[in-house]
């Protein structure tokens, strides 16, 4: 797997291209899990290079199979929705979608009730105890006259 | 106190009618008018110029579900005795009935601990002395944080989230209830009586971590403002001013500044979220705790409470139906002990104070029905059953002495 930071045909943005074998992916975020990231001329070029979508050609045909990362604004240490979208050579829709966060639903609930998020040498939880029961007060001891004497 | 003339009732006491109907959130005019007596007349009972006769003596009681013991009692409640400050979240006009009923439940509550204290033994109190100024104004916010820091170590606390803090406080010596208040600005009040802290906590929002910060606000004024007098409690002014300060103490015993510098390096909503669970803080409070320690710009801020409300996070934040309200359990302890040691019984409990088991469950805040007497009576069915057979098998077998038997008869046949 390979990732490296390409630059636009104007040399005046970067995009972060993923590559693994015949298997080209860039990265969106996008404020809904069917939302389509905005018009860039470098997402249309990897569409158009060759996609699923065709289905007349055959897969080993293709130089490409070009995928979206899609997930929700940044600043999330949790993403509410991990989606790998293939588009179709035109891009207007998706030839498949694949949930990351449907199909492995046990990643978020186990961090989200272990708290392994924290790193173990955050400050331990203060376990306070319930409050204990409370002691019978003693009662004078009743002193015979006798021994008074 | 004066006691009744030849028509009245000797004995009654005015003062325990006033402070019956401040305890059900009525006001004299009602009541006056609900038991068809003049206004007038129900004044004079109050002032104790007059006393109503037992007839209307009775009515009352009825009206106001108090035993007649009550309005005979002596006052209880020393007027000359110096009161702590109560620090309420709100003085509005609002609030005041509210706030005149919790205080009187909050009167006998006191009652109540000082009576159980004869027969055992309270936690001792532990709650740090610090040489607070008396002017709200000479509180600085750095001095708040060092205070925090200084009550968490003075009760061998480190830095981090506190498991339970209602525990916290009961182990220190304070006096936790949990009852509802009745008014929604009304979250919770403490005081200081006899050298023991109380703090009474509203159960009407029933939400986890807006209690423990009303319990760590409460904190907050007991040690912050113990030196405060009296007139700088009510003022407007010095009000909102001991509020913030409160509210700054919740947030800095709740959320140090150290541990929060070292959890939060990306202060962001999805960071705040999840630090909820672990803090048992409001998102809210972790939001204005960032502001207050500066630690992101005002912009950043201002973004933050913009999510938040669009998230609509305002009326219902993540989590919040899922975290168990923190319970008080030491008064409910005390008495439990006091009741199955046998030292007293739920009718000499009740007979102290005057009231019926419904006030004093209320005003301890206690299950309905936690002190009736009558409540948990167990009737031994079998001994009831084999009694009644008994009475069955000696009635004799005579057929005249068990009556006789006559059919139905058809409709179409008559007698």
């Amino acid at each position: 797997m390979r990732a490296e930071s390409k630059l636009n045909k104007k040399g005046t943005y970067s995009h972060t291209l993923i590559s693994s074998g015949n298997m080209v992916l860039t990265a969106s975020s996008v404020p809904t899990p069917r939302s389509k990231p905005r018009y860039a001329d470098f997402r249309n070029q990897y569409a158009a290079n060759g996609q699923l979508s065709l289905f007349d050609k055959m897969e080993s045909d293709l130089t490409i199979i070009y995928a979206t990362l899609l997930f929700p604004p940044p600043k999330a240490l949790v993403p509410a929705f991990v989606v790998v979208g293939f588009p179709t050579n035109d891009r207007r829709t998706y030839a498949e979608r694949l949930d990351f966060l449907a199909m492995y639903s046990s990643i978020e609930e186990s961090r989200e009730s272990t708290g392994q998020e924290f790193p173990s040498h955050h400050a331990p939880v203060e376990e306070i105890p319930a409050p204990e029961m409370p002691r019978i007060r003693p009662r004078p001891q009743i002193v015979e006259a006798k021994e008074l004497l | 106190m004066k006691t009744g003339t030849h028509k009245g009732t000797y004995g009654f006491n005015g003062e325990s009618l006033r402070e019956v109907i401040l305890a059900r959130g009525f006001t004299s005019a009602f009541v006056a008018d609900s038991l068809n007596v003049s206004r007038q007349s129900m004044s004079n009972y109050i002032t104790g110029r007059n006393s109503p006769n037992p007839d209307l003596v009775d009515r009352i009681c009825r009206f106001l579900n108090i035993p007649e013991s009550f309005l005979l009692k002596e006052s209880t409640h020393d007027k000359t005795e110096q009161k702590s400050p109560r620090f309420y979240r709100s003085f509005s006009a609002a609030t005041k009935n509210s706030r005149e009923m919790a205080e009187i439940k909050l009167e006998w509550l006191i009652e109540l601990i000082n009576f159980l204290e004869i027969f055992i033994e309270l936690p001792t109190v532990k709650f740090p002395k610090f040489d607070t100024p008396s002017d709200p104004t000479r509180i600085s916010n750095e001095f708040i944080e060092a205070v925090a820091i200084r009550v968490r170590q003075f009760w061998g606390l480190g830095t981090g989230p506190i498991s339970n803090f209602v525990w916290l406080l009961e182990n220190n010596g304070a006096v936790v209830v949990r009852r509802q208040l009745h008014a929604k600005t009304l979250d919770a009040f403490s005081c200081w009586q006899g050298g023991r802290p109380y703090i009474i906590l509203g159960m009407d929002k029933n939400c986890a971590v807006c209690s423990r910060f009303d319990a760590a606000h409460e904190l907050g004024h007991l040690i912050l403002h113990n030196n405060l007098p009296e007139i700088c409690v009510r003022s407007s002014k010095y009000f909102k001013m001991g509020e913030e300060q409160a509210n700054r103490f919740a947030g800095a015993i709740l959320f140090p500044q150290e541990a929060f510098f070292k959890e939060i390096k990306r202060p962001n909503l999805e960071i705040f979220r999840l630090s909820k669970r672990r803090w048992m803080v409001s998102i809210a409070m972790m939001i204005k705790r960032a502001e207050h320690l500066e630690y992101i710009s005002e912009d950043d801020i201002k973004t933050l409470w913009v999510r938040y409300s669009n998230l609509k996070w305002r009326t219902n934040e993540p989590l919040d139906d899922e975290l168990e309200v923190e319970q008080p359990k030491l008064v409910k302890n005390i008495i439990d002990l006091a009741i199955n040691e046998g030292l007293l019984s739920t009718e000499e409990i009740s007979n102290y104070l005057h009231l019926f088991h419904s006030d004093i469950e209320d005003c301890v805040g206690l299950p309905n029905n936690y002190l009736d007497p009558k409540a948990f009576q167990v009737i031994e069915l079998n001994s009831w059953i084999t009694r009644h057979k008994q009475e069955v098998k000696n009635v004799p077998s005579s057929d005249q002495q068990l009556g006789t038997l006559i059919p139905f008869q058809p409709k179409n046949n008559p007698i």
